[in-house]
């Protein structure tokens, strides 16, 4: 009798099922930047930065956001005057196709909220990203795109064959310094001289002026809380025609291509180039790229 | 635990008799509408919290854009000055 009762009792609870929650803090309440965008053939996991040419159209950038299951995604753009909210299904691709030229810097902010199937007791927390499109200007130029823990130190480089006076403009920064080059390369602990107020995402620029040539850095940094930490890497190991993918016990949903499973583990069938996923209901997301015989994260 | 607990309060009653049998019976049934009552009521707790922490994100949005935005485009200018572009 102990049994049956204690099976029927496991078959409700399991007939009740919750997607798994991750004890992590939600990304959007840590400026931890977590959105599969896309541009053409390129993915980028939360923050992007595109320049334009100025004859071309926004839409010719082909980027896109990757929605999963489905839900709603708020796209804004107050220098581009975007404000709209879709309700995507599916786990379609949102592509974001405006016919406008982009005369001045444009940042956009997005949020993606997520309706998971057997959703149940566990609330879900929405997916957020920026990405910046700028018109090209005449100099030279380079991006960088950083997630980076407030209070931690942080370098950047980038080609400059030149020793160097940099300016730095932009969040909260005003100021120039003197860079020596080695191997081609300019080296900047770039927390020394851009200072956020808080958890905040920013898009500072360079200005490298060397003695025969300049160069444009353009920087799209999210400052997160350092309480947030990047989602584990699965085990990824390759059959013939499926991958085997085992994440951590609070990854809610693994994805290879248009299939996506609310489990932890699971079997795939895949393609070179297909995007694999795994993801939390707290937002955090880890992107890769199927390549022959391994993954490469982004 | 509780499971445990409330499998041995359901056992614990007298194991013979049709009396007994049909009070297991109904005890198991009002613990099962219990439970299901229960869940749909934490669902919809959690659904509501969803919603709210999805329109909150959306409507932050604005504010936050305008801020990086006049800060980038601000940077944009003074290093436009300083390359000459």
């Amino acid at each position: 009798m102990k049994f049956f009762i204690l099976v029927l009792l496991s078959i409700i609870t399991i007939s009740c099922g919750s997607v798994v929650d991750d004890p992590s803090i939600p990304i959007v309440d840590a400026n931890y930047p977590s959105l599969e965008i896309i541009a053409k053939d390129k993915v980028f996991n939360g923050l992007a930065y595109f320049e334009i040419e100025e004859d071309k159209k926004f839409s010719d950038l082909g980027i896109a956001v990757q929605g999963y299951y489905q839900g709603e995604i708020r796209i804004f753009s107050e220098a581009c005057d975007v404000n709209e909210t879709r309700v995507y299904k599916d786990s379609q691709k949102i592509n974001l196709n405006y016919s406008f030229n982009v005369d001045e810097l444009c940042v956009f902010s997005v949020v993606m909220g997520v309706d998971y199937p057997k959703r149940g007791t566990t609330v879900t927390h929405p997916f957020k990203g920026t990405f910046v499109v700028a018109p090209k200007k005449a100099t030279e130029s380079e991006i960088i795109i950083e997630k980076i823990p407030t209070g931690i130190s942080k370098k950047i480089s980038f080609s400059f064959d030149e020793d160097a006076t940099v300016y730095f403009r932009g969040c909260n920064s005003d100021q120039e310094a003197f860079f020596p080059s080695h191997n081609g390369k300019v080296e900047i602990t770039i927390t020394d001289y851009i200072i956020p107020t808080g958890f905040e995402t920013c898009a500072p620029q360079l200005a490298v002026i060397g003695e025969s040539r300049k160069k444009r850095v353009r920087l799209l940094l999210a400052f997160h809380s350092p309480k947030i930490v990047p989602l584990g890497i699965p085990l990824v190991e390759f059959d013939k025609k499926k991958l085997k993918i085992t994440a951590q016990g609070i990854v809610a949903v693994v994805s290879v291509g248009e299939e996506y499973k609310l489990k932890n583990k699971a079997n795939l069938k895949y393609q070179i180039g297909d995007i694999i996923r795994i993801m939390t209901v707290k937002g955090r997301l880890q992107i890769g790229i199927v390549k022959e015989g391994f993954i490469e994260w982004i | 635990m509780d499971l445990v607990k409330m499998v041995d309060a359901i056992t614990s009653v007298a194991s013979a008799g049709t009396t007994e049998i049909i009070l297991k019976i109904v005890l198991l049934v009002l613990g099962g509408i219990g439970s299901i009552l229960l869940w749909k009521k934490k669902a919809k707790e959690a659904e509501k919290q969803t919603q709210r922490r999805r329109d909150s994100a959306m409507s932050e949005i604005p504010e936050e854009n305008s801020k990086i935005t006049k800060d980038a485009q601000k940077a944009e200018r003074d290093i436009d000055d300083l390359l000459g572009d």
